[in-house]
């Protein structure tokens, strides 16, 4: 065969090939176009280095399967170092979408948590040509924003987090690590998460008017959902960096529902940090799939 | 010694099931979610304020958000690598929480109050389950980490932190590890830090500012200090804040935000005694954001009504080719909120031009508004750098 004649063959199998590393799925009766994006938030970058740790290590196979209705929406499974800056952390997931939604347009609803719902944020907030970092390090905002009909936010810290700021405070951070071993202050993603960042984020690049599509939020606001060693250390830390209001251990419940149109408050569940991103302790997964899109 | 052993874990597991008692009283306090929950599909789209993607219409909220400062506030304290076997631990309220994490395993703590009986605390396990630890970074292997119960009163004075124990003490095994003490006193005392401004050029100065309220009150007797670490994490200096005005408690300094990188953070301590003579520490943080801004603004190059739009221009001089980015506000004459614009572009070095297009459709009739806000960000790296130069307002001549 020539060159020429095997193109098509190659592009076919690059297509196949983003698809694949991209993680998405489709299933037999998918409603039309709704295709489901889950962005997942901090993590020491090796237990989400991939798709199936993402899966089995954040969301759990159970979270997934509820929110798709057992498999039949379409749906891409994000995965990036969440280590890094919520901004860095934006580059990827967009390249990761982008690649998804190569055949024809789709209704994208985003299922994110913690700092996922900020990685998301980003994008929509800098997604048309005048916005601050639109299209941010080549990153394609815009076309993922073209293809997004909301986003369902499950505890984000949309006004930074008490705790975050407590481990700021902490040589190397150490106690904050050990009741949540999430929060490790020295990876720019906690530093970036504290509430004096977001004191000046949003009122520059994350501005609810610089958006176009809607962001719904979860509040958490139990503690002691069960005797897990997280959700001891939620307990401890709510108290010690002292959470105002409702929390869920690592983010209050006026963080979570800072933002507001387009979009708003969804509600509150008594799931803590820990488990308001699974489908165990109080069914988020069947919340969001009769309810959420 | 196994007696002794045994004796702590019995004290511990009681502890434990002291804490599980009030645990399943906090669940039942909880909110369980409601039900039904609201379908979002049945949700009405409340409007954006983002009608084209360069501007919209301005609320009071946005408005608001214009002038508003970095700031944070902050009813706890920190005590960072304590060494020696008692440390002073001064507490303000009846509802403090106070955690301490020994380097070493099996650390001997005894946490006495002010009137000399023994605090019973909580010994908290590392998070290390696999299925639920999401980080290990920075964790380490060793460690006893003890919090007192959140739910048990606690009494405002001094309490005492013995590292090593009576045992450990008379046994000569006292710990060698410093400890990490974290209270939180959950009440009114609080320590209000902030920035005058922040995204600086790191040829300007920004100022670091701090108050204690006691209430409404500000605390005048006090020692602020701010430690300024790099984006790197490494300590660059330590300064004290003064005193600005007679009797009111706000402290502060002025700094220049030379090399410290894109993000540096400002911790900040104070250390005094209320009206009352409740001793008291605090700590805080700031985010200090600074780098070298590729322009300066150079002055509004004046103004266009067309048939859509109010168009406002904006000069720059552009030393370094970078994207910059505008945006502020339109008013009313008595402040009230009509419009908001932005523009960004990349743009080469010499004279640069950006221009805020506020919808026509939102203007007053009349005129009599101006343009205010204006923000111009060197928009190259995030997070970005204001502009220097002075930006004030603009009164638009034209009428419509």
């Amino acid at each position: 065969m020539t060159r020429t004649a095997l193109a098509p063959m190659y592009r076919m199998i690059l297509l196949a090939l983003a698809f694949l590393a991209a993680g998405v799925s489709f299933g037999q009766t998918a409603s039309a176009q709704t295709t489901l994006v889950f962005v997942h938030g901090k993590s020491d970058g090796v237990s989400t280095d991939s798709r199936d740790k993402v899966i089995n290590n954040y969301w759990t196979p159970d979270m997934i399967k509820a929110c798709t209705r057992n498999y039949t929406v379409p749906y891409i499974v994000c995965y990036y170092d969440g280590r890094k800056h919520y901004w860095d952390g934006a580059v990827d997931v967009a390249a990761q979408v982008n690649a998804a939604i190569t055949n024809g347009s789709r209704n994208l609803v985003f299922v994110t948590h913690s700092m996922g719902g900020l990685v998301t944020r980003f994008m929509l907030c800098n997604a048309d040509p005048t916005d601050p970092y639109y299209n941010y390090r080549g990153a394609n905002f815009n076309r993922i924003q073209a293809n997004t009909r909301h986003v369902l936010s499950l505890a984000p810290p949309n006004a930074g987090s008490e705790a975050a700021d407590l481990a700021a405070t902490l040589n190397k951070s150490v106690l904050t690590s050990w009741l949540v071993g999430l929060l490790d202050g020295n990876a720019p993603s906690t530093q970036a998460l504290t509430t004096a960042h977001f004191r000046t984020a949003n009122a520059q690049w994350m501005r609810d008017s610089l958006r176009s599509k809607p962001i719904y939020t979860v509040a958490g606001t139990g503690l002691w959902n069960d005797f897990c060693t997280e959700c001891v250390g939620l307990a401890t830390l709510s108290g010690l960096a002292g959470l105002p209001g409702e929390d869920d251990g690592l983010v209050a419940q006026y963080s979570a529902h800072y933002t507001g149109a387009p979009g708003g408050d969804w509600y509150n569940t008594d799931a803590n940090h820990h488990y308001n991103r699974r489908n165990s302790y109080r069914k988020i997964g069947n919340d969001i799939a009769t309810y959420g899109y | 010694m196994k007696k002794k052993t045994l004796t702590i874990a019995t004290v511990a597991l009681a502890v434990t099931a002291a804490g599980a008692l009030t645990m399943n009283a906090t669940s039942q306090r909880s909110i369980d979610n409601p039900s039904p929950i609201p379908s979002i599909s049945k949700i009405a789209p409340a409007s954006a304020n983002n009608s084209r993607g360069d501007g919209g219409r301005l609320d009071a909220n946005d408005l608001k958000l214009s002038q508003s400062l970095e700031e944070t506030t902050s009813s706890r304290y920190v005590i960072n690598d304590a060494t020696g076997s008692e440390i002073d631990i001064p507490v303000t309220s009846d509802r403090a929480q106070i955690g301490v994490l020994s380097g070493e395993n099996g650390a001997q703590m005894e946490l006495v109050a002010p009137n000399g009986t023994s605090v019973a605390m909580r010994p908290i396990e590392r998070d290390v389950d696999p299925a639920t630890s999401l980080s290990k970074m920075g964790v380490p292997q060793n460690g006893t980490m003890n919090a007192t119960l959140r739910e048990n009163p606690t009494q405002p004075g001094v309490y005492k932190l013995r590292i090593g124990g009576g045992m450990a003490k008379a046994a000569g095994t006292a710990t060698k590890s410093p400890v990490s003490v974290v209270v939180n006193d959950n009440n009114d005392l609080v320590l209000r830090s902030w920035l005058s401004a922040n995204q600086v050029d790191s040829n300007d100065f920004t100022e670091i500012h701090a108050k204690v309220f006691n209430g409404k009150e500000g605390v005048t007797e006090a020692k602020v200090t701010a430690s300024i670490y790099n984006e790197k994490g490494a300590l660059v200096r330590t300064i004290p804040l003064r005193a600005l005005k007679d009797g009111d408690g706000e402290f502060g300094v002025a700094i220049r935000p030379a090399q410290l990188g894109r993000i540096a953070s400002v911790i900040i301590n104070a250390k005094g005694t209320t009206a009352d003579g409740r001793a008291f520490l605090r700590t805080g943080n700031l985010e200090l954001i600074s780098g070298r801004a590729g322009a300066r603004f150079a002055g509004i190059a004046g103004e266009n009504l067309t048939s859509e739009n109010l168009e406002v221009t904006v000069n720059l001089d552009v030393r370094a080719e970078g994207r910059f980015h505008v945006r502020a506000n339109l008013v009313t004459a008595d402040g009230q909120p009509i419009a908001w614009a932005q523009d960004a572009a990349q743009l080469r070095p010499g004279q640069g031009k950006l221009t805020l297009r506020f919808d026509r459709s939102l203007l007053p009739k009349g005129g009599n508004v101006s343009v205010r806000d204006i923000e111009l960000t060197d928009v190259s790296e995030m997070p970005g750098v204001k502009l220097p130069g002075k930006v004030g307002t603009y009164s638009v001549r034209g009428t419509f």
